[in-house]
């Protein structure tokens, strides 16, 4: 029996498909704003996304107020400001981030920047919230956007605020925007959705909606994946699995965040390697954890990842094992093209800290223990690889 | 009569701070050879100790003490000792070269290194000469500062080091003082405190060294001499104003390192240059034992007697924070040198807090170029209080905490030192690839590239040649070890460079690097190391020999750096120096390290994840046990 | 699934379900910086109870500026001017709606007129009125089928030009959607069961009409399956507060699907069956439902035979052939049509024959089924509608509909 004690919300706008850039210019309007600075990572500037983005305005009244595209890997206060700074100086009236999660989160900086009048995010960091009046934000994810651009979380840095105000008012999926620069990329970003839609549906609120969104992109990704690795660039799966990863991400943000996705995000906070990287491996070894300690998984997975008629055929007692197993599929044919996370390389008080830190974070329901037990399992499950330990004689 | 040692005793002293004994071991013979001394025996003395992926603060962590082999034989500038372990700071392996007295005393109580083990349980110190070590409790001087602490042991011995507050209290860049002079970086002196060890003293004075082949000693010692004392930067600026006389010249260079790393220049910066000080304080000579070159001063600030900054801290806790009083940063310096607080990362630290604090990332009332609140920030940090405690641990960990990346100017976790690589492209490429992390010393591009125009500071060409040639250098002389400083004399004094103008250099070194490196002429230093271990030098062969003991020594602890995580992904520079552009450049320039970096791996023979490739390690024989 | 070429979706309300929903109010009102808010409701709620429910229990954490209750079953504009100067006198600064469709619609249009400022909701028309956000507007759904919490829309009549105002924006999604078993503790068996096959449709047309996307679709499903659990143990014990929460749950779910994906064949009859003949809503849309998916079967196979699988639960699914699955679908919804009629005593009508008024009459006459398959061309559902719909495909399927007997395949004209 499902318990029906939650809150939801899903408030981006989710544009999809052909020609939803051109609906831009209207989604503007609606919002009564006419003079967007565009928000450009290095990869969309690489790639010429922001001169498509200018052709999509051409047939409307909306004029880009800028182009501030010095955002890099890294989401810092000193771009906001910058950014803010040339917000006010354009007069502009709304945001467009274009590009990955770095683009998102000076984005939803700046924007709390220009709305509140100030210049530091202090209050904000100490606990302010902000207010309900921001500026119109629409986000055009491209590539690498770690899978939590569309969510409530501003990640400044290295600061997580979680807000209901840092959702996106629009989410743009376009042909021309959201395909994936690497096979790397692509992996990637299928790996970190299917990851926040995994623990979006294992958390312990079954809020019904949340599930839907989860399932949904699940759904995507199952229908899509093996083509999409095969053919990243390939619009046709491409896109929905972009679609699956703005899905994904709703549900997340109404979740609390699993326990893979903490501890990656720790472990990269400690050597700097991805923390999708460790997500993708680390994975499989979580969800034997949970069954190993006999929790039952949530026959949702399988259906999402399976269908229905895999699902039917399924007798109810075995659905979590058939379910993790649908996934750990899935993970694995994504992981091919990302490296071994080779957690026996990593210095052990390093893993031990990493542990403590996720098990800290707010909202989490693990305690270090868990983290480490998934880690042992992982280390078990991923034999030495590149290096010996050392103990070269 | 003393006793006497005939090149090297390879006695190795080995000591167990839990259990509170000694033992003594050998060095190997065949690593005498490929290892030479100082540096890259501490590596090898490590590396067949130290078990990868400890906790450099917990009692794993091995220190290993090593001297030179030149050391007490009267070369000049090799009054040196080395520290090796692994550094709280980085996570890595740190290197440290020091001049103090301690070095002197230990190989003259007949111990070519000393390895510290385990961990006391209560405060101790270490007496040692040449019959082994004794503990001794070190209650009455735990809490003390380095002077005190320094004081309280030299009555049991000729030379000590010892750490201050700072080291006790974990601070991760805390330093170890010897004499006047510090082993400055990485935390050497965390690692001691961690261990509960306050300071070591050696008896000294018990043994004469004499090299084997002391006539030819003599003769390479003479023409060594001669050229230190011909070479106008070690006989003339240095030796004059001291390494305060790069101020005007990274001034000019627009390498100075302002306001944390935003600007490269600054028009009051001559107020804190060598000359000035040399004139205001009324500077003496205040160096390490023996030394040719006298670089070290002490002059009379705020009416008492102390020693001058150095450049790095000259720049990093005065340009660098917009300081450019001469007196407070002196005073800073003080603090530091009390503390036991190695004053680059102290520095930089305080940089990023700056920076933080002005962007609304912490509270703080530190502000650029205002002095206020900077001594008390400093012993805040040095016994963590308030927010001391967070700078304590550095700007890479302070960065992670409360954000600034961006603006936190380390690599591998090391504060950068006072040269901005958007001047000088070449010293970006060392930055990213030294071992230790931020470290000039690696290979000290903006030698040439800045200060004496022998190679463009904006071309990449060759860039990835010189800065690996250079690491082998550097890492050799450090091995031998001597002060790096003779590298001046040694490379500009020998005929072929002095006399060729140096535009003519300049173009041989962009254009025909290799070939130009293959004309140097570093035969001196080899000629030394030969005289005193009492082998046959072979002109040529023997300088090759020498590089490659220094490569062999450098991809030592590249690889032992491997084995705790580093990768291609560390060998970055801060985003700063690779996305900003300077006001003061005429263009915008940005360290392009990507294309070097590539070069730079393949020359070493790292695969294209910066790791060292099989067939490299098998060439140079590491990881094999040589006994 | 297949993936539409574009589609868009958009329902950015907060939900807060649970036995204690309404306790969270406060809280996240003042998040919003409400200090003071309105009460609207209308006069049946009222008489229920259900406000002094909702105000004991938000109580002490907001100052309630006022409470409007005068609103009438066929509310108007002037109701919604009225209650936005009630709003302005008291400075409110937010409204609580607790009530119907009608409530809610109500008090987005008080909510329009109270935040842009004005006399008269009438000087408010026109597209793009809206643009920006409006006051927060926080709802509670004291039936649980009309999915208005989760729409966009408002409706507002206009008595005098006898015509309706249409309002759409973004900006009248409420902010806060509150399902509460509280609030549907007092309705009566058969409103229970209209009102729960109302969201019924609503999911199940949003799973088969032409706007549908992955979004919808899933919620679609879920409040199919919330639905076909819980329904009849709602209407057989109306004290179970679990099996209401998750009534109220599946609406708000088939709201937010539906008004994303749009409605077919079964709202485009039912509105006119409503309009012309008074009859209520969620009866019509009980009686159509199994209609709109034999009428859509041949376009969406696929579509209904999955909705078997949320209706019936997996078993039946899997032993049913998948030829046989849309059919077997029907036959579940008018099994559920039947159980209802069952349970609440005949107040469940099955088909549209055996509607009657208060007075015993014939709520829909036979003779009135030609006037209304005319009127169908005028109503908008008819357009999402995967297959065409002319007047004489509503006539012949309201004559099956009249006489409650399964429509007959071969008169369903397949176009192209």
């Amino acid at each position: 029996m499902q318990t029906l004690e939650y809150e939801f919300i899903a408030h981006p706008r989710i544009l999809y498909g052909d020609c939803s850039l051109e609906e831009i210019p209207a989604e503007l309007a609606e919002n009564d704003a006419c003079k967007p600075l565009v928000i450009a990572s290095r990869e969309a500037v690489r790639r010429k996304l922001g001169k498509t983005l200018i052709r999509a305005f051409y047939d409307s009244g909306c004029i880009i107020g800028g182009i501030y595209d010095e955002v890099r890997d890294y989401a810092g206060i000193s771009l906001a400001l910058n950014a803010a700074q040339l917000f006010r100086k354009r007069g502009c009236d709304a945001f467009i981030a274009l590009g990955d999660r770095a683009a998102a989160d000076i984005a939803r900086a700046a924007n709390i920047l220009v709305s509140h009048k100030t210049d530091t995010l202090l209050p904000f960091f100490n606990g302010e919230t902000p207010s309900r009046r921001l500026m119109p934000f629409i986000f055009v994810p491209t590539c690498c956007t770690g899978a939590s651009a569309a969510g409530r979380t501003l990640f400044i840095d290295n600061r997580r605020l979680h807000s209901d105000y840092y959702f996106p008012d629009v989410v743009v999926t376009d042909r021309r925007m959201s395909l994936p620069c690497s096979a790397r990329c692509a992996a990637e970003s299928a790996i970190l959705a299917m990851d926040n839609a995994l623990w979006s549906i294992i958390d312990d609120n079954q809020s019904p909606m949340k599930n839907a969104f989860a399932h949904a992109a699940l759904k995507l990704i199952g229908d899509n994946l093996s083509g999409f690795l095969k053919r990243p660039r390939d619009g046709k799966r491409a896109l929905p699995i972009a679609n699956a990863g703005v899905l994904a991400s709703i549900a997340a943000a109404n979740a609390r965040p699993g326990i893979v996705r903490v501890l990656g995000e720790e472990l990269e906070k400690e050597t700097s390697i991805p923390a999708a990287v460790f997500i993708a491996n680390l994975t499989p070894a979580a969800l034997f954890c949970i069954q190993k300690n006999e929790s039952p998984l949530p026959g949702d997975l399988l259906l999402a990842a399976a269908g229905m008629d895999a699902y039917a055929a399924v007798p109810t007692e075995q659905l979590g094992r058939r379910g993790a197993e649908a996934i750990i599929e899935m993970f694995e044919s994504a992981a091919n093209e990302i490296p071994e996370a080779a957690i026996s390389r990593i210095p052990a008080h390093l893993l031990a800290e990493a542990c403590n830190n996720a098990a800290s974070r707010e909202m989490v329901n693990f305690g270090a223990d868990d983290a480490m037990a998934v880690l042992e399992m992982a280390r078990q499950e991923m034999p030495w690889q590149t290096h010996d330990n050392g103990e070269r004689k | 009569m003393k006793k006497e040692i005939i090149g090297t005793s390879n006695k190795v002293l080995e000591v167990d701070l839990a259990a509170r004994r000694f033992w003594v071991s050998e060095i190997p013979v065949g690593d005498r050879e490929l290892y030479l001394g100082g540096k890259g025996m501490g590596l090898k003395l490590l590396f067949d100790r130290l078990k990868p992926g400890i906790d450099p603060l917990g009692k794993d962590n091995i220190l290993v003490l090593t001297m030179g082999v030149l050391m007490g034989t009267g070369a000049p500038c090799s009054g040196r000792f080395e520290a090796v372990t692994k550094s709280p700071l980085t996570g890595i392996m740190v290197t440290g070269s020091c001049g103090g007295p301690f070095g002197m005393a230990l190989k003259t109580s007949g111990w070519d290194a000393m390895v510290i083990h385990g961990k006391a349980d209560e405060p101790v110190f270490v007496c040692v000469d040449s019959g082994g070590a004794t503990f001794a409790d070190a209650a009455g001087i735990w809490g003390t500062g380095t002077a005190a602490a320094q004081d309280t042991l030299l009555a049991h011995g000729s030379g000590a080091m010892v750490i201050g507050q700072a080291g006790e209290n974990l601070v991760r860049y805390a330093n170890i003082r010897s004499g006047s002079r510090f082993l400055g970086r990485g935390g050497i002196g965390t690692v001691m405190g961690s261990k509960n060890l306050k300071g070591i003293v050696a008896k000294g004075r018990e043994y004469k060294i004499r090299p084997a082949d002391k006539k030819r000693f003599d003769r390479a010692n003479k023409r060594f001499l001669a050229h230190i004392n011909n070479n106008p930067v070690t006989a003339g600026s240095w030796r004059s104003y001291g390494t305060n006389a790069n101020i005007r010249i990274s001034n000019a260079a627009g390498i100075l390192p302002v306001r944390n790393f935003t600007a490269g220049s600054h028009g009051q910066a001559v107020k804190i240059s060598g000359e000035t000080m040399a004139e205001k304080f009324d500077t003496r000579h205040d160096v390490c034992k023996p030394c040719a070159i006298l670089c070290g001063h002490r002059g009379t600030i705020r009416g008492e007697k102390r020693h001058i900054p150095e450049y790095e801290t000259v720049t990093l806790l005065g340009s660098n924070l917009g300081i450019f009083d001469p007196e407070i940063i002196s005073d800073f310096n003080e603090l530091c040198a009390e503390y036991g607080m190695d004053t680059i990362s102290t520095g930089g630290t305080i940089a990023w807090a700056m920076e933080a604090a002005e962007k609304g990332l912490i509270e703080s009332d530190l502000r650029f170029g205002s002095d206020e609140g900077i001594a008390e920030t400093i012993t805040d940090i040095a016994f963590r209080r308030g927010q001391g405690a967070m700078l304590a641990d550095g700007s890479r960990m302070a960065s992670k905490t409360y954000g600034g990346e961006d603006f936190a100017m380390h690599v591998k976790g090391m504060e950068l030192p006072g040269y901005d690589p958007r001047g000088a492209f070449g010293q970006g490429l060392s930055y990213a690839t030294a071992n230790r992390g931020g470290c000039h010393l690696s290979a000290y591009m903006v030698g040439v590239e800045a200060m004496f125009g022998m190679a463009d500071p904006h071309a990449l060409r060759w860039k990835p040649y010189m800065v690996k040639f250079m690491e082998d250098i550097f890492s050799a002389v450090n091995s031998l070890h001597i002060c790096l400083f003779t590298a001046f004399a040694v490379f500009l004094e020998p005929p072929l460079i002095r006399f060729t103008p140096t535009f003519i250099i300049r173009h041989l070194n962009q254009n025909f690097s290799l070939l130009a490196l293959n004309l140097m002429d570093a035969s001196l230093w080899p000629e030394l190391w030969h005289a005193v271990v009492g082998k046959r030098y072979i002109p040529y062969l023997g300088m090759r020999g020498f590089y490659k003991a220094g490569e062999r020594a450098h991809v030592l602890e590249r690889y032992m750096n491997i084995r705790e995580g580093i990768a291609k992904k560390d060998d970055t520079l801060p985003r700063r120096l690779l996305d900003e552009g300077r006001t003061c450049d005429h263009e915008a320039k940005t360290v392009p390290l990507d294309s070097m970096l590539k070069t730079y791996y393949r020359l070493r023979g790292y695969d294209e994840n910066g790791i060292p490739r099989e067939k490299t390690l098998e060439k140079l024989g590491i990881g094999k046990q040589t006994k | 699934m297949t993936m539409p070429a574009y589609y868009d979706f958009c329902s950015r309300v907060k939900t807060i379900s649970g036995e204690n929903a309404m306790e969270k109010i406060p809280g996240l009102l003042k998040g919003l910086g409400v200090r003071r808010p309105m009460i609207v409701t209308d006069r049946g709620v009222e008489a229920a109870g259900l406000i002094d429910t909702v105000t004991e229990a938000i109580d002490g954490g907001l100052d309630i500026g006022a409470i409007y209750a005068d609103i009438p079953v066929d509310s108007d504009y002037r109701v919604v001017d009225d209650g936005a100067a009630v709003y302005q006198n008291n400075r409110c600064d937010a409204i609580i709606a607790v009530g119907g469709g009608s409530v809610i619609d109500t008090a987005k249009g008080i909510n329009i007129l109270a935040s842009l400022g004005g006399k008269s909701l009438l000087g408010c028309q026109g597209a793009g009125t809206i643009r920006r956000k409006l006051n927060p507007l926080a709802v509670l759904p004291t039936t649980s089928g009309t999915g208005s919490e989760m729409t966009l829309v408002a409706v507002i009549a206009d008595t005098e030009r006898q015509e309706k105002m249409l309002f759409v924006s973004h900006f009248l999604l409420p902010d806060l959607a509150v399902l509460d078993p509280r609030l549907t503790r007092t309705l009566p068996d058969f409103l229970t069961s209209q009102t729960a096959m109302d969201a019924l449709a609503h999911a199940c047309e949003s799973y088969y009409c032409m706007e549908k996307n992955p979004v919808s679709d899933a919620l679609a499903l879920r409040a199919i399956s919330l639905i076909s659990e819980h329904l009849l143990p709602a209407v057989r014990n109306p004290a179970e507060t679990s099996a209401r929460l998750a009534l109220a749950n599946a609406s708000a779910m088939a709201g937010a699907a539906f008004s994303n994906s749009m409605v077919g064949l079964v709202h485009n009859l039912g509105h006119v069956v409503g309009a012309v003949c008074h009859v209520p809503h969620g009866t019509c849309m009980s009686i159509l439902l199994p209609y709109g998916l034999e009428y859509n079967t041949h376009r969406r196979e696929k579509a209904i035979g999955e909705i078997l699988f949320s209706l019936a639960g997996p078993e039946i699914y899997a032993k049913t052939p998948e030829k046989a699955r849309p059919d077997k679908a029907v036959e579940q919804i008018r099994m559920l049509n039947e159980d209802l009629h069952n349970i609440t005593g005949g107040k469940h009508p099955r088909f549209l024959g055996e509607i009657r008024n208060k007075d015993g009459t014939p709520a829909v006459p036979r003779s009135a089924l030609p006037e209304i398959a005319r009127k169908t061309m005028a109503d908008g559902a008819r357009l999402p509608n995967p297959e065409e719909i002319l007047p004489e495909d509503a006539l012949m399927v309201l004559e099956h509909a009249w006489a409650g007997i399964h429509l007959d395949r071969s008169r369903i004209r397949k176009g192209a």
